[in-house]
């Protein structure tokens, strides 16, 4: 009998038994016990499809910079701005200073 | 006070199972529509009254309570900041905060509960009892509450322009590369209902949907009669958030579907959305069915129009573990019985082959794709489950009286 290789079928074995009982089992998990676990994806709330104004594939690593420049700003809503801050609060920007609550005053 | 049946006096009630107001003294029926509204302005005027200014104190455990005074009964019926009906817990009568959804903040539409209580229970208990991993003790729970409540919404239609770059693997032959991918792009999108309440965690709300909006009627009072319901509490600046990161998803999910390679990954985007014109204010229904199992609250959401139940329940943690490990031992004595005659011929060496190596690749790979796959699956149900022991959906609902 050869030790070496059978020390490593059984790790290998138990290491790709451990995986593949885990899988089977977190899916009936999931199946038995989480309900409802679904959100309505794009297709139901975009009645058409995306528009690309750019679609590159292979490209360079490098020109991510260019790219964020002259694409990060939507044409339609502010043609003329240049993106300069990426974090996440930029695209609040056109939010006031003041946060107003929601009021909708009887008619 | 909700509004009077015109042959009794009695307090009407909105039946989901014959979609009309109902009075529980003398029987009889009527459409919401076709209630007289003169007696409603005067109801308008009934406001609810902060408890400091009542008692001339503030207790700090009841910082954002009102009093409302029951107009069938003189009693006093304790509300929220943002609740618009509730119960009297003197007269059991359903009331209704007139001033708050007339003066206040009127909703626009309004989609009635088109499921019952009992049906809700049924449903509940089913989906209980079917549960393979559910341990027995849980599907004998008693069921401590189970409340129809209007929760406000936003709908809203926007914008949405994202610049994204994202990494894919793509084969060539028999190898692998990374290969990085641009795409811009705008969309529009139409009627996204986001949870206008700051108290209810949007991430248990949001997988309530969908709503069928096409069951959307004209806002009218008499529907909230029998059911609890809140006002919106969120800012502007709140729905443009939650309508930015709902866009933001939905709008990467797409554009992955795009990119002809694996593991694709978004690397970095400039998202923009813009919510157009003002935001529709409508009240959708929920069943929220709560009870305590292991000193721990659960709450399992379910649609007042579909019947959706949310929820991840409690789980028998030794069934689940003893029946993982019997099959991995099985599996694996499969797996070593192969890789076995597959090493000791490697070892050898005279007689190995370039198959071998495969099939050994094919192993590896096997198990860790299955591996990460069974454990994000775990995971998620274990991030489920707390969003059901949730404290705050539980105080949500167990805050209102009745």
């Amino acid at each position: 009998m050869n030790i070496p290789a059978l020390v490593l079928a059984i790790g290998f074995g138990l290491f790709f038994g451990y995986g593949v009982s885990l899988y089977i089992f977190a899916g009936l998990l999931d199946r038995s016990n989480n309900m409802g676990d679904t959100l309505c994806n794009f297709d139901h709330y975009c009645p058409g499809e995306i528009h690309y104004e750019r679609m590159a594939d292979n490209v360079s690593k490098d020109s991510k910079d260019s790219f964020i420049m002259e694409y990060g700003v939507d044409p339609v809503d502010e043609p003329d701005k240049k993106v300069e801050i990426t974090d996440d609060e930029a695209q609040y920007e056109d939010i006031p200073d003041i946060d107003i609550p929601i009021f909708k005053p009887l008619e | 006070m909700a509004t009077l049946c015109r042959n009794c006096g009695g307090p009407l009630v909105f039946k989901p199972e014959l979609n009309k107001l109902f009075c529980g003294k003398c029987g009889s029926t009527c459409r919401a529509e076709e209630i007289d509204n003169s007696e409603k302005d005067y109801l308008e005027d009934i406001e609810a009254v902060p408890m400091k200014e009542v008692y001339g104190y503030e207790d700090p455990d009841f910082v954002d309570r009102n009093i409302y005074i029951c107009e069938n009964c003189g009693g006093e019926v304790v509300v929220t900041d943002t609740e618009a009906s509730t119960y009297c817990i003197y007269c059991g009568n359903p009331t209704v905060v007139f001033s708050r959804v007339t003066k206040q903040r009127r909703p626009e539409f309004i989609m009635p509960f088109s499921t019952t209580e009992d049906e809700i229970l049924n449903l509940v208990r089913n989906r209980i009892q079917r549960g393979f991993f559910i341990p027995p003790s849980l599907k004998k729970v008693k069921i401590e509450k189970i409340r129809g409540i209007y929760i406000p919404y936003n709908i809203v239609n926007c914008r949405h322009h994202d610049a994204v770059i994202l990494r894919g693997t793509v084969k060539s032959g028999n190898r692998k590369r990374t290969e990085y991918f641009q795409r811009a792009g705008s969309c529009e999108f139409k009627n996204i209902p986001l949870d206008a309440s700051v108290k209810l965690n949007d991430e248990s709300s949001s997988r309530l949907e969908p709503y069928f909006l096409e069951n959307l009627k004209v806002f009218n009072e008499d529907y909230l009669s029998g059911f609890y319901s809140d006002i919106p509490d969120v800012t502007k600046l709140d729905i443009k958030r939650a309508a930015s990161k709902r866009c933001n998803e939905m709008f990467l999910e797409e554009t992955q579907k795009s990119i002809a390679a694996q593991d694709v990954q978004v690397v970095a985007n400039i998202p923009h959305t813009v919510v157009a014109d003002d935001p529709v204010y409508a009240m959708l229904p929920a069943w929220f069915v709560t009870f305590e199992y292991k000193k721990k609250p659960h709450t399992v959401l379910v649609n007042g129009d579909t019947g959706k139940v949310v929820c991840a329940l409690p789980w028998s943690e030794p069934l689940f573990f003893v029946l993982t490990t019997l099959l991995a031992l099985v599996i694996a004595a499969g797996a070593a019985f192969i890789l076995y005659f597959l090493f000791a011929t490697m070892f050898s060496s005279h007689n190995s082959s370039r198959n071998d190596g495969k099939l050994l690749g094919l192993f590896i790979a096997g198990g860790i794709t299955a591996f990460s796959l069974g454990w994000k699956k775990y995971k998620n149900v274990m991030a489920k489950m707390k969003l059901t022991q949730s404290a705050r959906t539980m105080n949500f609902v167990k805050r209102r009286q009745g």
